[in-house]
């Protein structure tokens, strides 16, 4: 082993030893770039030294200049977004400083934007195989984009950002391509300045009903340079064993060469509910043959004959009575103000450059129990020690204090308790008993209480920090270290104040709870890169390296009851003490090597390979290999192709490659929790079984193909980017159910499954007009998706593992062969008809269902049902498209858009499920015998203990944002002591055209926490949100 | 002809591609020698297997069977156990809630996909699981331990209470050491009597059955209900009383606490904290009055205001004030039961005590005293005595009422009442079920199911081989 280490030094030293050899007398290119057309100086283009690692890039006033570039004839390259590339060949002499000037034209192809590799290195796109999703916020009207997850939507074919609800501070579901696990997680990898972060989609310890916080959110897009997904395995192999589910790249901005330049920005606005909140219902009538009077005489029971109807109680009126706790004067809800003011600095010299910002928001929900206050500070420093050794460091913090309110899935949740409630509003009138007070759902309980007495909130102080080492010993190798950690530290705490909350008795003596939690990710990346000239038509790059990355999490949880009145701590509580504690590590150690053949800088072909090995995997597994090859051909470069304005410009390109995701944390062992049991009262220490170990456990493993191209037509003016990709996960892991009879764990992973994800991606951009006055650029992007459960596979004793059942209300959703995972599955009504003309659609008499007795023994059955659950939808939209249009009036005016189709998902209605089949029955249909026969059916239905009548069709348009932002004239912002000033006015979630009839299709009640559980049942939906932000640079 | 590449250049990447797994080999091995310190983490919240190993080991092991028998028996505050779940069944209790799985137990509709009955039956065997491997561990380190005599009756008890709550054909595997499944064969309810049986006379011989520890009472008792579901009270009895009786004051109750959650009284959290069921009161006509004339061994109470009523916000609701408080003990078996056996015995033989037997028990108030953790709780009075009914039938009936209500809420009605509908020949009385069981309108709407056990919940046992996907019969 000793020998093999050093074999490994002694291969390292001879990569270094060889550019030594090679020195010799160098010179500088300095320079202006500058728009072809307008002859304004560019900033930002990044200029390259071909063939070399020395490379520049412009500062405000488009200059540049690289030092140390070796003596002779060599090429230059600018590369900027939004401009065609362009080469210049500079004859370099000894000592001297060459003229590096060079025009760029305006184009939308990107082939030579540059991004960042899973090797620490930069490539240009136009060198990658794969199809790598880009985002520069510079582009992205950040008033009317919001937080990170809203930042990602509906702008990158392919990623599927889906809002949870409209509760401030809470996440989105980020799906890549779709789901390749059916067990673990299916988030993406983040990864912010070659960093690994914890986006944990699930970041709060406190149960509030189903909402929750993701840790993507934490980041202030405001900080942010670009954002780079690479979607899937043929892109992300070299990324290891966590990388199956796409990796989202994140560049923060730096500095850039210069004076101090100063931005800032305030914004402030308002967001408002626009959901529709349903009435409730009831009818008074008497049950059986009385004396007593029901206010919930329902359409089923009056077709059994159990309840009667009866003429209201207040003379003159029907006994239908109705009310909407949410629309009345009671209502908790209202307009939640949202503010963010942000100021940051950039600038430097040769040597350094530094960026600096900070960011303040205040974010409301529209419950006085949501509001959301984060800090975020940030800076990043870059230095050239010498044209050889650069670094830079960059570092983040984030401290944010959020209120979460009660809702969802919840007894105390203030839309439950409305939306579940009664009919009559029992403070002003009758009947209603004894109770005066009631509400809402509970007796005696004013739905205002869950706002007002609950307080749920968490604190957060989270350090980020990345360093980055690049030491050039030559033109033939560049070494690079990345290393840095994510540091979060969270208090979730929660006190229930004594006295008020009167549906329990223990929330009635006041609770307190306080559960401190840190994460933390360390990462560590050293790798090597040698890049040589084999011929003068051939390149070759070649890259080995290393990465060790830790993740930790330590928490401890406790609670308490009996809370003293005017306290609010752990400290003063009384009784019910509960103490825990949770501790995780994963470590990954994996090594890498990239080999790159570039021919006449048209034809890229790319090999590498990744092995990795981790804490999680099994006792008997050892390391897991992940392969990838790639090719990208320029085609339109070649000689041979023909010229032409319809098609200008053409890359095919294709890859395949493999990644995994790793088990969870004690997944592969078996193990057992300690417990407490009462013997001869005494606590005694006890052990629960909760683990069934499965030593052969390792990691999914997830195979990709993808082919696409990239066309520039009608001479760049509009650019295709098309992918087809088909991804296969095997060895996915399965919970395979334990037979309960063996008396253990509920189900052990195994790693036999398969799911297949497969569909095209296509991202068109044009530049329709570009006049003096006019422009009006269109970016359409849409994806399809289809995915599958290929196979559940078999248990250990080779029998089928049995579709896996779950969802909200137990058994709504599945995972099953041949059928997209966590589809919606239940007996569906196949026909329904009033036979007996009474307006009421009745279950009586219809199979597996109560007879009817008495007048309505006769009765036919009106409702049929398929005999079986059947596959009804999938949860993931099968297809998706976005239209982002900008429109720019006379150079001051620029309108843009993001309108969003979703199309070919369900989502499971169960708000208005459990209104009309629940025990809380109280929607129209339960009661209304003109309500709809089709509603009616639906209703029933759900008695008949089926819900797929409430599974819906949920395609839906929405005009997620709009921003109107009007530039002042450069004149003006002189005038006022300032380099530029601008104004915009934006709305977010303005339009929602949908058939769906719940209150909104998007939203998830178990929150973005939830792998595959969905269900719009009792959440906030999202907001609009109108703001007003004001830009000023100076 | 244009070639994009020379043969050599073609072949340049494959090679390279092949020369890429050297450096990545190199470094992989390199980093063996350091793996231990890379990828060895530790994991300090829970026990591995090899803790449950020694001498040491047994009195964890003894403490996880009592847990786990508990959290089967009366619940916790997630889980409901086999008392509520057979309580809800039965005419104990009536459903105030919403949950959609446990309302077709108060109806007795019974979907075989039924989460909520199968997470009660998963932990029935686990309780069983655990209390077979704690004897086992007894057996290899310390055969004769006293305190392996519960973990037998643990054993023994597991096995009566999954033969009475659900239907013939449960089977009973093993999950060994080494990960591998042991699947068991479905067993008949006699079988699974028979199991029971085993347990008890091996907790019998190890605790000597002249001791008059609570644990080889309860050894007794639990070999008296195994012939009592066989239908032979002479000699369920004579376990009772040889050597010596068990008197009417023995109990043994497993133990809750406030201490944690999973140590909290279920009943008293689905029933009084969380307001999901309450008393019931003549359940489905045939029902018994468990809430009229204020029972003292029920104490069925309705609070005042919000907690009055149930969790649906219609339901009026009775809490069961026998378990007032988290930390409630519950009755797994008493002296009382071994009372009403001998009076069962008599009224089926005609003897006119077993009436005398009732009145002596219903006078005694210190059976039903005030639970000690029920705040302003006034002495009960004594309960009147009982009048002969005048027929056989009557005197039966007589006496399971009677056991309805001195043993309400510990499981044993279920028993009784699927007792009462056996036919004769198979050791019951062959009542007609719909004088015993709820029936007619359900409250909710439409009727009352037929069932009378609950059927083994698929899919989960459906992986089990030896497994046919149904119950043997659905007998009673």
């Amino acid at each position: 082993m000793k020998a093999r280490f050093r074999s490994l030094l002694a291969a390292l030293a001879t990569l270094v030893a060889i550019p030594a050899a090679a020195s010799a007398q160098v010179g500088s290119i300095a320079g202006t770039i500058r728009d072809a057309a307008t002859r304004q100086p560019i900033p930002d283009v990044t200029v390259f030294v071909v063939g070399s690692p020395r490379a520049g890039r412009t500062d405000d006033r488009g200059a540049f200049r690289i030092n140390q570039v070796p003596a002779g004839t060599v090429t230059i390259r600018a590369v900027r977004i939004g401009y065609s590339a362009k080469t210049k060949q500079v004859t370099v002499g000894a000592g001297e400083i060459a003229n590096g000037d060079l025009d760029l034209g305006q184009s939308l192809r990107s082939l030579d934007q540059v991004v960042v590799t899973a090797t620490g290195e930069t490539q240009r796109k136009r060198e990658a195989g794969n199809s790598i999703g880009d985002l520069n916020l510079a582009n992205v009207p950040a008033a009317s984009a919001g937080d990170f997850s809203n930042t990602l939507a509906a702008r990158v074919a392919g990623v599927n950002v889906a809002s949870s609800g409209g509760t401030a501070g809470t996440g989105a579901r980020i799906r890549i391509r779709g789901s390749n696990s059916v067990s673990l997680s299916n988030d993406p990898l983040l990864v912010i300045d070659g960093v690994r972060i914890n986006a944990s989609s699930g970041g709060f310890s406190i149960g509030v009903g189903g909402q929750s916080i993701s840790r993507f959110d934490d980041l202030n897009p405001e900080e942010i340079e670009t954002i780079e997904v690479i979607k899937g395995p043929a892109g992300v192999a070299l990324y290891g064993v966590q990388a199956a589910n796409g990796v989202i790249q994140v560049t923060t901005k730096r500095g850039k060469v210069g004076k101090a330049k100063w931005q800032a920005f305030g914004q402030m606005g308002v967001a408002s509910n626009i959901a529709a909140f349903p009435t409730n219902y009831g009818r008074l009538g008497v049950v059986g043959a009385g004396p007593g009077t029901t206010t919930r005489c329902n359409l089923d029971q009056q077709a059994y004959g159990s309840c009667t109807p009866v003429a209201s109680a207040s003379a003159g009126r029907d006994s239908l009575y109705t009310w909407n706790p949410l629309t009345s004067p009671i209502s908790p809800i209202r307009t939640g103000p949202t503010q963010q003011f942000g100021v940051s600095v950039s600038g430097g010299s040769e040597a350094a450059q530094y960026f600096i910002a900070a960011d303040q928001e205040k974010n409301q929900g529209v419950y006085d129990s949501n509001r959301l206050y984060r800090n975020n500070l940030r800076a990043n420093i870059s230095a050239k020690v010498n044209e050889d050794f650069k670094v830079g460091v960059q570092a983040g913090y984030v401290q944010s204090r959020l209120e979460l309110p009660q809702n969802d899935n919840n007894l105390y949740g203030v839309l439950g308790a409305a939306m579940l409630g009664g009919a009559i509003d029992c403070s002003p009138r009758t009947p209603c008993g004894t109770d005066t007070l009631s509400r809402g759902y509970a007796p005696g309980q004013d739905i205002r209480d869950y706002v007002n007495y609950f307080d749920t909130r968490q604190d957060v102080e989270r350090v980020t920090l990345s360093t980055n080492l690049s030491w050039v010993p030559s033109k033939y190798l560049t070494l690079t270290a990345v290393s840095g950690m994510d540091q979060l530290s969270r208090f979730d705490y929660q006190t229930v104040f004594p006295g008020f909350i009167r549906n329990s008795a223990d929330l009635l003596a006041g609770s307190r709870t306080g559960n401190r939690i840190n994460v933390a990710t360390y990462t560590s990346n050293v790798s090597a890169t040698s890049g040589i000239s084999l011929t003068k038509w051939m390149t070759s790059t070649t890259t080995v390296g290393a990465q060790y990355i830790s993740e930790v999490a330590r928490g401890t949880f406790a609670s308490g009851i009996g809370l003293i009145p005017g306290t609010n701590s752990l400290n003063a509580v009384s009784r019910n003490f509960a103490v825990g504690e949770s501790n995780s590590v994963f470590n990954t150690f994996g090594a890498f090597a990239q080999q790159q053949f570039a021919f006449r800088d048209r034809l890229f072909l790319t090999a590498g390979v990744r092995g990795d090995n981790n804490s999680a995997f099994g006792t008997n597994i050892g390391y897991l290999i992940f392969p990838t090859v790639s090719g990208s051909w320029v085609i339109s470069e070649e000689g041979f192709f023909p010229k032409q304005k319809v098609l200008s410009s053409l890359r095919l390109r294709a890859a395949t490659g493999q990644s995994g995701q790793r088990p969870g944390f004690r997944d592969a062992v078996t193990f057992y929790s300690p417990v407490s049991v009462t013997v001869a009262g005494a606590e005694t220490p006890a052990l629960t079984v909760s683990g069934a170990g499965n030593a052969n456990l390792k990691a999914e493993r997830t195979t990709e193909t993808e082919a696409g191209f990239e066309a520039g037509l009608f001479n760049d003016r509009v650019v295709v980017d098309f992918t087809w990709f088909n991804k296969k996960t095997r060895d996915a892991l399965i919970a395979a159910p334990l037979a309960p009879s063996l008396g253990s764990a509920s189900a052990r992973f195994v790693n036999v499954g398969e799911v297949q994800n497969k569909g095209v991606e296509a991202l068109v951009t044009a530049k329709l007009i570009n006049t003096k006055n006019l422009a009006f650029d269109l970016t359409v992007n849409l994806a399809t998706l289809d995915n599958k459960l290929l196979n559940l596979g078999n248990d250990d004793g080779g029998r089928p593992i049995p579709p896996i059942i779950f969802g909200l209300g137990g058994a709504t959703q599945r995972h099953q062969n041949g059928y997209p995972l966590g589809g919606f599955w239940d007996r569906v009504v196949t026909g329904y008809q009033d036979k007996n003309n009474d307006g009421i659609i009745s279950r009586v008499n219809c199979p597996g269902q109560p007879a009817g007795t008495g007048a309505a023994a006769s009765l036919q059955c009106e409702v049929t049902l398929s005999d079986t659950a059947v596959y009804v939808g999938n949860i993931l939209p099968r297809f998706e498209w976005s239209v982002l249009p900008t429109l720019t009036l006379f150079k001051y005016v620029t309108v843009t858009a993001n309108l969003n189709h979703r199309g070919g998902f369900y989502q499971n209605n169960s708000t208005e499920g459990f209104r009309c089949g629940s025990a809380f029955y109280n929607c129209r249909s339960a009661f209304d015998k003109t309500a709809p026969l089709a509603e009616q059916a639906r209703a029933i239905s759900w008695w008949m203990g089926t819900r797929a009548a409430y599974f819906e069709k949920s395609d839906f348009t929405r005009l997620r944002e709009l921003n109107v932002r009007l530039t002042a004239p450069q004149s003006l912002a002189t005038r006022l002591g300032l380099a530029a000033l601008s104004v915009d006015v934006a709305g977010r979630n303005l339009a929602l055209w949908t058939n769906y009839t719940g209150l909104d299709p998007e939203v998830l009640q178990g929150s973005q926490g939830s792998n595959f559980g969905t269900a719009d049942f009792l959440t906030q939906p999202p907001l609009r949100t109108w703001l007003t932000r004001v830009n000023i640079t100076f | 002809m244009i070639r994009f590449l020379s043969a050599a250049a073609a072949r340049a990447p494959k090679r390279a591609l092949s020369g890429l797994v050297v450096p990545v080999a190199l470094l992989l091995g390199a980093c063996d020698t350091i793996k231990d310190d890379l990828l060895t983490v530790p994991d300090v919240d829970v026990a591995r297997p090899s803790a449950l190993v020694g001498l040491a080991a047994l009195p964890t092991l003894r403490a996880s069977a009592i847990s786990e028998f508990t959290l089967a028996y009366s619940g916790s505050s997630g889980t409901e156990g086999a008392v509520t779940m057979s309580g809800l069944f039965t005419d104990e209790l009536q459903f105030a809630e919403s949950f959609p799985t446990r309302v077709q137990w108060d109806q007795r509709v019974l979907d075989p996909v039924n989460t909520s009955t199968g997470g009660v039956f998963r932990q029935m065997l686990r309780a069983r699981a655990v209390a077979k491997l704690a004897n086992e561990r007894y057996v290899q380190y310390a055969a004769n331990d006293p305190n392996r005599t519960e973990v037998l009756n643990l054993l023994g008890l597991s096995y009566l209470l999954v033969a009475d709550v659900f239907c013939s054909g449960v089977p009973f595997s093993t999950l060994d050491d080494a990960g591998n499944t042991i699947f068991g064969q479905p067993l008949t309810r006699a079988q699974m009597l028979d199991s029971a049986k085993a347990a008890f006379d091996s907790a019998i011989a190890v605790g000597t059955r002249s001791s008059a520890t609570t644990q080889t009472q309860l050894a007794r008792l639990g070999r008296a209900r195994v012939q009592w579901s066989l239908g032979d009270l002479t000699g369920a009895v004579g376990f009772l009383n040889t050597p010596t009786p068990i008197a009417a004051t023995f109990a043994y109750n497993v133990l809750h606490s406030a201490n944690s959650s999973r140590q909290w009284n279920g009943i008293w959290n689905f029933a009084a904290n969380q307001r999901r069921w309450s008393v019931a009161n003549g359940k489905g006509g045939v029902g018994l009055a468990y809430i009229t004339g204020g029972d003292p061994r029920v104490r069925a109470t309705r609070r005042s205001g919000s907690s009055g009523i149930g969790f649906d916000n219609v339901t009026p609701l009775f809490i069961p004030n026998i378990h007032p408080d988290r930390a409630s003990p519950a009755v797994v078996g008493n002296g009382v039961e071994a009372e009403l056996i001998r009076a069962e015995a008599e009224a089926v033989a005609g003897n006119a005590n077993y009436l005398t037997r009732l009145n002596t028990l219903r006078a005694n108030t210190a059976l039903y005293a005030c639970p000690t953790l029920l705040a302003g709780c006034t002495a009960p009075t004594a309960l009147a005595a009982l009048t002969d009914p005048g027929t056989a039938e009557g005197r039966i009936r007589q006496v399971y009422a009677e056991r309805a209500f001195w043993l309400y809420l510990t499981a044993h009605r279920i028993g009784d009442m699927r007792r009462l509908i056996r036919p004769v020949a198979q050791g019951g009385y062959g009542y007609a079920a719909n004088t015993v069981w709820p029936n007619g309108a359900y409250p909710l709407g439409g009727s009352y199911g037929t069932e009378v056990n609950f059927s083994i919940p698929l899919p989960d046992e459906r992986n089990n081989p030896n497994f046919t996907g149904q119950c043997l019969d659905r007998n009673p």
